[in-house]
């Protein structure tokens, strides 16, 4: 109980810092900018190809690729998983990098705090602050599901895909943020990692066998695939859930560093 | 300080301690990873399952129970290697026994060679020591190569030709080909027969389709047919309003009576697409098992004649298979045609529905000795029936309306059940083009919706955010 408390009025202290600061509205003003233009530009090429295969809609091939799923969501996915290598360091990097360089960080111990609820209070409020994103972007497809059918089991897919991916990447910036007490430092450590393990599937076309295929299921990129074909997969999601914990374990190892290694 | 006292430095213990917590949660992560790729779930949620096997497929694959191996031919780094993968996969989920990898023909030329790699994106097929390549990889053209490489035998159909009827190699408007090519990929092998040259309908055949015959057919051929119906043989005819070229008296004796006229239709559907009215379209099927699965399918039958069926000849069992709706009617002869007056006439025109097609189960006449090859053993039920289908039309299984509707699957059903290939018969789940037409105003909507109201939201409330924070100051 005791716990739990502690853990919700961190977690309330993270979001007023959010709301309060810039950050959150820059980051948010601009992903959203993004996400609307794609999805703006992507209704817009689906418009327009629509007219051009009209003539060719009996052809099989053409026939499964003409739906909004395929035009306007897959690459919608796609590109908001790469704004989000960008976004996820800029919106972590402060988390606990700023609480060691001001010196909070020793205060922040001496409350009756466990490890445990410091970091779950943190990720759980900057993962709000990115669901709240999120929930922004439904607009968009509320607004178009008036004019066309939209396909609402794999866009929850899709969605499912894009909460579980930036969970793993606030993770992973979480843990870098712990490392420094630099915010640049954490940001620069924090993107580099994403984008390491974001391309670590690219090898497998390298190397074959074993190696190969480890590299592919390290990829961050490979399981989010599924998630925005609209198929959810138990692999993909063992492999979510197991590298957010494994970033969150990482993190409180590096807090409980501090009490042996000063 | 010496070694031991530096192993017992408070830094060195917590540290390994660290390090092996780390350790063991990596242990436990690398093992439920392990699990999880053993065993996995998948879930297609996509509206129409397009990210799994059409059901024909996954029907097949569950014959297939020995180990198969797919190997496509794509060099490295080539842009569809994804999509390739994708499909294989697909395969891969349905049945594990089958496994896929990707060759690079310029890495392995050899292995390529081997296998009789002709071009990139080609797929072999390994199953049971037996060898078939795709040509491409999608999925009618591997599930179509699968069929092939699991059948022992192919069942032979027989077009009759020699009276003018549709040509199978015709690629233009009122060909047979893409009639052709279905059947070929369901995994017939098609060939013609000509009556007048062959005295009887070959043993090897499992159907026999006359395909809208201009002239004649011979006395002698309409004996072949009968006696081709006797001996267990299955027809189907396809015929034209006006063109029963001698087989009248031959379908009389199994209860079909062709109509003299041809069938015109005005209503909300054909009116709605904007289809002539000599081109009627039919929702209602008979109760057989090639209609079975025909719930609201749409079917079109342009220029067909409508058949009376008389259900009182003795050992036929007379089914309609495909019915006009009830506003459709009937203009007899062709004066009307001259005359370009198709409108409903109460006091000369027939009206609907009519039987468009007509399914006949005839019960053939105790095994005669002389014809039963091999010895005379008891027969199931099964084989002492036959069956001869008929439809009114030719035009709705030639190129041009073929893939419309569901007449592919319509035509295709019919042969599937007359060759008694049972698992073949279903509704095809065609993907259908989702196309997007947006008004206007629409697009102004989305462009506010997209662009402008959340960011700006977003926007105001920061500055709102920015300016009490400064007040507080």
């Amino acid at each position: 109980m005791k716990n739990l408390s502690g853990f919700t009025a961190l977690l309330k202290k993270e979001l007023t810092i959010y709301f309060a600061g810039p950050i959150f509205y820059i980051t948010g003003f601009f992903f959203l900018v993004l996400a609307g233009y794609f999805f703006y530009t992507n209704l817009l090429y689906y418009g327009l190809i629509s007219l051009q295969a009209a003539q060719q809609a009996s052809n099989p091939q053409v026939a499964a690729q003409m739906n909004p799923q395929m035009l306007v969501y897959r690459p919608l996915y796609q590109v908001l998983a790469i704004i989000l290598i960008f976004l996820v360091p800029l919106l972590t990097m402060r988390l606990l990098a700023e609480e060691k360089r001001s010196g909070t960080w020793e205060l922040l111990f001496t409350y009756p705090l466990t490890d445990w609820s410091i970091i779950l209070g943190k990720f759980g409020a900057v993962l709000l602050v990115y669901l709240v994103f999120l929930a922004f972007t439904l607009s968009f497809s509320v607004a178009f599901s008036f004019m066309t059918q939209v396909d609402w089991g794999a866009m929850a897919a899709g969605y499912l895909g894009m909460v579980l991916l930036g969970a793993s990447c606030l993770a992973l910036g979480l843990f870098a943020s712990s490392l420094t007490e630099n915010q640049i430092i954490a940001g620069v450590v924090g993107f580099a990692l994403l984008l390491l393990l974001w391309i670590i599937g690219w090898v497998q076309e390298l190397a074959s066998g074993p190696v190969g295929k480890t590299m592919q299921f390290l990829s961050l990129l490979d399981h989010y695939e599924n998630f925005t074909k609209g198929v959810i997969n138990t692999r993909d999601l063992v492999y979510s859930v197991s590298f957010t914990f494994f970033f969150l374990f990482l993190t409180k190892r590096q807090l409980e560093s501090r009490r042996w290694r000063a | 300080m010496n070694w031991l006292d530096q192993l017992k430095n408070r830094k060195v213990i917590y540290g390994t301690g660290s390090i092996v917590s780390v350790l063991l949660v990596v242990g436990i992560l690398i093992i439920l990873a392990l699990l999880a790729n053993w065993h996995q779930w998948r879930w297609d949620v996509t509206q129409g399952q397009t990210q799994s096997l059409s059901s024909l497929t996954k029907n097949l694959l569950k014959q297939v129970d020995k180990p198969l191996t797919m190997t496509a031919f794509i060099p490295e780094g080539a842009g569809e290697r994804g999509s390739i993968k994708d499909v294989l996969q697909r395969y891969t989920y349905a049945n594990p026994k089958i496994s896929f990898l990707l060759v690079d023909p310029e890495r392995e030329p050899l292995k390529a060679k081997e296998a009789g790699y002709r071009f990139p994106g080609s797929v072999l097929l390994d199953y049971h020591g037996r060898h078939q390549m795709a040509d491409k990889v999608d999925e009618d053209t591997i599930t179509n190569a699968l069929r092939r490489i699991m059948k022992t035998s192919q069942k032979k159909i027989y077009f009759l030709t020699g009276h003018g009827e549709r040509d199978l190699a015709n690629a233009e408007k009122g060909g047979l080909q893409t009639a052709k090519r279905a059947l070929e990929n369901e995994g017939y092998e098609i060939d013609s027969l000509n009556l007048v040259t062959q005295a009887q309908v070959p043993q090897d055949a499992a159907v026999l389709i006359v395909a809208s015959p201009q002239k004649a057919v011979l006395t002698s051929e309409v004996d072949a047919l009968k006696a081709y119906l006797d001996r267990g043989g299955r027809i189907l005819m396809l015929l034209e309003p006006f063109e029963d070229a001698g087989l009248k008296g031959l379908l009389a004796g199994y209860g079909i009576t062709l109509d003299e006229g041809i069938i015109l239709d005005v209503n909300q559907i054909s009116q709605s697409l904007r289809i002539s009215p000599v081109m009627p379209i039919a929702l209602s099927y008979g109760p057989t098992r090639i209609t079975r699965d025909f719930k609201n399918t749409l079917t079109m039958f342009p220029m067909s004649r409508p058949l009376t069926l008389n259900r009182e000849v003795k050992g036929v069992n007379l089914l309609p298979l495909v019915n006009s709706m009830p506003s459709s009617y009937e203009k007899l002869g062709k004066e009307w045609l001259k005359a370009g007056k198709g409108d409903f006439d109460a006091k000369v025109d027939k009206k609907g529905p009519f039987s468009i097609g007509a399914l006949a189960e005839i019960k053939l006449e105790a095994a005669k000795p002389e014809k039963a090859p091999g010895p005379a053993v008891k027969k199931p039920e099964e084989e002492n029936k036959t069956y001869l289908a008929v439809y009114g039309d030719m035009d709705f299984a030639d190129n041009t309306y073929f893939n419309l509707f569901g007449n592919g699957d319509l035509f295709l059903n019919t042969v599937n059940f007359l060759a008694a290939e049972e698992q073949q018969i279903m509704v095809r789940e065609a993907r259908q083009a989702q196309f997007l037409m947006l008004s206007g105003n629409q697009i102004w909507i989305m462009f506010i919706v997209c662009l402008v109201w959340a960011p700006l939201v977003l926007l105001v409330a920061g500055i709102w955010a920015y300016r009490t924070r400064r007040a507080r100051k």
